[in-house]
């Protein structure tokens, strides 16, 4: 029997803040897994700490909620171990772009086959509004109550320059578009990121659904060709040349590159799960002797 | 038969490979042999020294003493000749000019023309520590052929000519002595049998992949590196995955994230790294996800003094991690239960679901022992099922299931039906994060409720030397190497001493001290200020010991310091000081060289 949207729902009600970006979020992933037949039992989705960290409990597949900023290299060891699964990994951009950047730079160089999913609302929202790497400059929040005076984060030019062999941008207020872009991710081999806006309806005023739909479009409609990494940079960069008129979303830039754990002769038949326990260490002891 | 050489040089001038080729000639003649390497935090300038001690009895502990100085710089001789035994030999480089110093009487000093001896054997100067190591063995009149059988398999890969010119060399620092002196020691191979020489941290890595271990992920770190660079070198031979990653955070997590997948994956740091574990540390007791971190301790707090050795991370590591959560430690007291319990860790981490830690440090990581060889290894994985009937749709596998003996039967992702959260949050018996009162104190009591199983597999604490003495010395980790060669010597004194050693660290019961309760007199011995094993002790089970002897300096102790506060114990009448601090005979650093206008 094929796998279906609703074979990924669980009992449990979905804890976030009504209207909450997430909703979409979540809905778009189950979407994406459904059509792709994936298996539940061969899903592994692994979370941080925060309003995205509540992610795996939402969908029925196997799930892992470490610590804040830390799911990425979770999901690493998860693949390295039994590349078979299909491994997403789900932060926010506290967990994953301040918290844990440092994995996010190196997990890109090394380009594991796994998908990152960012819930980007540009603020903290679990710990109740402080200001993230990705709040735009001037807003106010409980930590920079006269404006926020630091350049935000860039996650795509980021990715695009980092080694991210799939780096794409969605919109959790388009959850058809989302969708398809989380399928794509899914599918890449290498190391893929989703950014995903994800409006914050109770801490972020300025970031709305409404301030979004003003200003985003499809790059899918504008003829981008997301192999030429020059272009992909100046979309990247569209949003702040463009004072937040232009903002772009959809996939930025692709290639192909061979995943870390398929460069590995030693897993190249068979999997570290499926190794036998026992190893013959007699030519090892004898560099001993 | 007991002797002792020293090899001293600059730092970066290939000491370590000169120390353990030696090593290996006599290990290769059945005898027990330790090599004690002694460096600076510095990769050039500074001094290095290692000593290779050799015996055909047990032989356990560095001491003092020196029989053969290999000094291949002037600063050599300066830092070891006031170490040597009168009737010793110092062998140096003809270049150096040494009629500065003031050599003991009787001790035979010989310089060798280096570099004429490598341009007639037709060596290059990257061959001088053969022709030094050939030269050394003709001071105990050793027979060359065992050191050219090592040579062979060293150079074998490089081709024929390099092992030839490596022989020759070696020969030719060999006749040198053999005309111009006469050898101070007459040592011969005992027998033909071949002893493994190797490092704590090799038998560590041994010991983890023989227990299956298929994921190792960790940051670089003296003096756990060399676990790290022994298994990147064979990872393709054991056929598994090890990683160097970008931080020691990411290092635990990674291989936290494969044991949830199904493999036994363990991480290895020092104390400052694993400071930035100590979060994952309750993640994984938590979420009840086996881990396994190899901590080889080294002088703190901080950056400390990075290549020198210390016991003072055992109270840290016993309480990392915000929370009330199980954990076991565990400490090898030699190189044989370094394989042994690296490779029992993974049976405990995994029957129980909680994180291990094996404490090190300097002296046991990065020292290197003969052994006659390791044991099978048993592996036991504990509750984890791979099959599992359906269940109705939408509905979670119990993951966290309330459990008699507090263990859950763990399910690998890739398992039809057992989809579930393994989380960080407390949880409902589905893994589901809850804040209900009872189920918080029924999941608490279920994970504490584990040490009982667990208690009744942790070994009692071993006891060495007769059961009847006046002084039992107590210790744990690797001053059970010390202390054993110090038992030796004080029994050949007449004294009656024996000693309890604690390789399982925690959790304790009352029981374990049953014996020090019973002991005359006790002595324990840390390598720390603060005596902190003493202390978890008292804590658990409520013993203290009548005399603690600690040493802080940066050294293990050598066994003569342990004789000589032992004895002056006796001396008192077992009176005086409770706490005595021990510091070295030989108060040169190693560092600052320019400090002694070298």
């Amino acid at each position: 029997m094929a796998v279906t949207i609703n074979d990924f729902n669980v009992k449990e009600k979905m804890q976030w803040c009504p209207g909450c970006g997430n909703f979409g979020l979540i809905g778009a992933l189950k979407g994406a897994l459904a059509d792709l037949e994936k298996n539940l039992h061969e899903v592994v989705i692994v979370s941080g700490i925060g309003c995205s960290g509540k992610s795996p409990h939402y969908v029925n597949t196997y799930g892992f909620e470490g610590l804040h900023g830390r799911p990425v290299p979770v999901a690493s060891g998860i693949k390295m171990a039994n590349r078979r699964l299909t491994v997403i990994a789900e932060g926010g951009d506290g967990d994953g772009y301040q918290e844990g950047v440092q994995h996010f730079i190196h997990v890109m160089r090394r380009n594991h086959d796994i998908t990152y999913l960012v819930h980007d609302n540009q603020i903290y929202g679990l710990t109740t509004g402080q200001a993230s790497s990705t709040t735009l400059m001037g807003t106010r929040t409980k930590t920079t109550p006269f404006g926020n005076i630091e350049i935000p984060f860039n996650p795509i030019l980021t990715a695009i320059d980092g080694g991210a062999t799939y780096v794409a941008r969605g919109f959790a207020g388009d959850v058809v578009h989302l969708k398809e872009l989380i399928k794509g991710a899914i599918q890449h081999k290498g190391f893929s990121l989703v950014d995903i806006f994800q409006p914050c309806v109770t801490f972020n005023k300025v970031n709305t659904y409404d301030w979004f739909r003003e200003r985003v479009y499809k790059l899918e409609e504008a003829n981008h060709n997301p192999a030429d990494k020059k272009a992909a940079r100046e979309k990247a960069e569209e949003d702040i040349a463009s004072d937040y008129n232009m903002v772009p979303v959809g996939l930025f830039y692709k290639e192909e590159r061979v995943p870390y754990e398929e460069q590995l002769p030693q897993v190249k038949d068979k999997t570290l799960v499926d190794k036998e326990l026992d190893v013959d260490l007699k030519k090892a002891y004898e560099e001993f002797l | 038969m007991k002797l002792t050489f020293r090899i001293g040089a600059q730092a970066g001038a290939g000491v370590m490979v000169t120390g353990r080729m030696l090593g290996k000639c006599f290990t290769r003649g059945n005898y027990n042999v330790l090599g004690y390497p002694e460096y600076p935090s510095l990769v050039r300038g500074g001094h290095n020294a290692y000593q290779v001690r050799i015996s055909d009895i047990g032989i356990t502990s560095p001491i003092s003493k020196c029989d053969v100085l290999l000094a291949l710089n002037r600063d050599a001789i300066f830092y070891h000749k006031d170490i040597m035994e009168e009737d010793g030999m110092i062998l140096y480089d003809k270049e150096i000019d040494a009629s500065a110093f003031e050599i003991k009487k009787g001790v035979t000093l010989l310089a060798l023309p280096i570099k004429e001896l490598l341009e007639k054997a037709g060596g290059s100067a990257l061959m001088a520590n053969a022709l030094e190591i050939g030269a050394a063995l003709a001071a105990i009149n050793y027979p060359i052929e065992i050191f050219e059988t090592v040579l062979r398999d060293e150079f074998s890969r490089k081709g024929d000519d390099v092992v030839n010119k490596n022989i020759a060399v070696a020969r030719a620092g060999y006749e040198y002595v053999k005309e111009n002196a006469k050898h101070v020691r007459d040592v011969k191979p005992i027998s033909e049998n071949k002893k493994m020489f190797l490092t704590g941290n090799e038998a560590i890595a041994l010991g983890a992949v023989k227990s299956g271990m298929k994921f190792f992920s960790a940051y670089p770190m003296t003096p756990a590196s060399s676990i790290l660079h022994y298994l990147c070198a064979h990872e393709r031979d054991f056929e598994i995955i090890v990683k160097q990653t970008e931080d020691e955070i990411s290092a635990i997590n990674e291989a936290i994230g494969a044991n949830f997948a199904g493999v036994r994956a363990a991480t290895c740091t020092s104390g400052g790294g694993f400071a930035l574990m100590t979060e994952s540390m309750g993640l994984a007791g938590l979420s009840e996800t086996p881990i396994v971190v190899f901590l080889a301790q080294r002088t703190g707090p901080s950056t400390g003094m990075p290549t020198w050795t210390e016991q003072a991370d055992l109270r840290f590591a016993l309480h990392s991690g915000q929370g009330d959560f199980l954990r076991v430690i565990v400490a090898p007291g030699d190189v044989n239960e370094a394989f042994e319990l690296a490779a029992e860790a993974f049976n405990i981490s995994e029957k129980y679901q909680i994180p291990v830690i094996l404490l090190s440090d300097k002296f046991l990581s990065e020292s290197v022992f003969s052994t006659d060889g390791f044991p099978e290894v048993k592996i036991e994985r504990g509750k984890i099922v791979h099959e599992l009937a359906q269940l109705p749709p939408n509905t979670r596998y119990e993951r966290y299931k309330i459990t008699d003996d507090g263990v859950s039967p763990r399910v690998f992702p890739g398992t039809h039906n057992g989809m579930h959260v393994a989380t960080s949050y407390e949880h409902d018996e589905t893994g589901f994060s809850s804040e209900s009162f009872s189920m918080r104190k029924k999941q608490v009591d279920k994970r504490a409720s584990k040490v009982n199983g667990l208690l009744k597999e942790i070994p009692e604490p071993k006891t060495y030397g007769g059961d009847e003495a006046d002084i039992t010395l107590v210790t744990w980790g690797s001053m059970k190497l010390p202390a054993i060669e110090a038992l030796n010597r004080l029994g050949n004194n007449g004294k009656k001493v024996n000693m309890v050693h604690f390789s399982y660290l925690f959790p304790l019961t009352m029981d374990k001290v049953k014996k020090l309760k019973e002991a005359k007199h006790t002595v324990m011995l840390e390598n720390n200020s603060t005596a902190q094993f003493a202390g978890i002790l008292k804590e658990y089970c409520g013993w203290k010991p009548d005399f603690i002897l600690l040493k802080y300096t940066g050294r293990p102790f050598y066994a003569e310091e342990i004789v000589e506060e032992v004895d002056k114990i006796y001396d008192a009448g077992f009176k005086g000081d409770k706490v005595i601090t021990v510091l070295d005979n030989e108060d040169l650093e190693y560092y600052n060289p320019q400090r002694y206008g070298l």
